[in-house]
């Protein structure tokens, strides 16, 4: 990346961040319908962002070690485990798998 | 900070950080391996504060595509940085300056934590300490991965790869206990991935989005069973 390229990065960052922060959600009052269907949208991009990093790898759909580990700190996470459980038994079971020569 | 109502604690927020840290490592790694000066690349953790958009960048770059669509797959995929910068903008109240620095360095982690509150002042409080957690190991990560290189090593053997969505599984879990949320969250996952193949990176997660508007139909209510501990996963598990 040029210098050029980061102010491109970086201008359409903050475009967008500010499209959103305040033409489209700085303009909606607490009180209105659209109140509780913006406070799902969040919950759709966050859990789209987790599918997609779970179950692809650039444009294709990959079931990976990757699966198993997600699944593994899935568990941690029902069982409420401190967040660096859960963070060291995606990386471990997923590395682990590796190790044994899944993908 | 001791219990809140997502359950996140002080150690979990320092667990955050240090997972933004080997991300910041890795993701500047990769931009000095494929030719950026380093001073570039320490800018850009800061003022576009986008790992996944600097990585979107890097791998239409590798596979011998042109700047020009690297350009437009980073700021695709960094463009759901806006759905979130929206969905937290009513969230508590906020001076414009606070909107500023909130809309800078959201990620989705914050942004979970945050709606996992009803209290204002506790979603404020929650979204500052995950985002400002993570926003010191993401620049902090990026300097080490721009000096030192790649010290983590092999991201994929250490499965680096599953702890970003295990850490949003985490941060977004409390927030799932509710029908229209579980809706929102599976259909979205399910759309995202589907997508995957056939739509240019980036675009899954806003048309992911509109499985809010579906969420938003359903009769808000507690789930009859406990929540799915895999909501928003889309595969075939």
């Amino acid at each position: 990346m040029s210098w050029l390229g980061l102010l491109v990065f970086t201008v359409g960052n903050l475009i967008t961040r500010a499209l959103g922060m305040f033409a489209l959600g700085g303009r909606v009052k607490p009180d209105s319908p659209l109140t509780k269907l913006m406070a799902l949208v969040p919950i759709s991009v966050v859990a789209a962002v987790f599918a997609v990093q779970t179950f692809s790898s650039r444009d294709q759909i990959v079931l990976d070690s990757r699966v198993l580990g997600v699944a593994a700190a899935s568990l941690a996470v029902w069982r409420k485990a401190p967040m660096v459980v859960v963070v060291l038994i995606a990386a471990g079971i997923t590395g682990g798998a590796r190790a044994l020569g899944l993908p | 900070m001791s219990d809140t109502s997502s359950g996140l604690r002080t150690a979990d927020i320092l667990a955050l950080g240090a997972a933004s840290l080997a991300v910041g490592v890795t993701v500047s790694a990769v931009m000095i391996d494929i030719g950026t000066p380093s001073a570039v690349v320490m800018v850009a953790t800061v003022t576009a504060f986008s790992g996944s958009g600097e990585l979107a960048y890097a791998a239409v770059i590798l596979s011998g595509g042109s700047t020009a669509a690297a350009m437009v797959s980073a700021l695709l995929v960094s463009s759901r940085f806006g759905l979130l910068a929206m969905s937290i903008a009513n969230r508590w109240p906020m001076s414009v300056w606070e909107r500023i620095a909130a809309m800078q360095i959201s990620g989705e982690p914050a942004v979970a934590a945050a709606i996992t509150a009803r209290d204002p002042a506790v979603a404020r409080k929650l979204y500052w300490q995950v985002a400002l957690s993570m926003a010191v190991g993401w620049v902090v990560g990026s300097a080490i991965g721009v000096a030192l290189g790649n010290v983590i090593g092999d991201t994929k053997a250490i499965g680096l790869d599953a702890v970003f969505p295990a850490v949003l599984l985490g941060t977004v879990a409390a927030a799932l206990r509710s029908r229209d949320s579980a809706v929102a969250a599976i259909l979205g996952g399910v759309v995202a991935v589907v997508l995957v193949p056939i739509a240019p990176a980036g675009i899954p997660f806003l048309v992911a989005a509109l499985a809010a508007l579906v969420g938003a139909r359903v009769r808000p209510g507690p789930l009859r069973r406990r929540p799915q501990p895999g909501v928003g996963g889309g595969g075939p598990r």
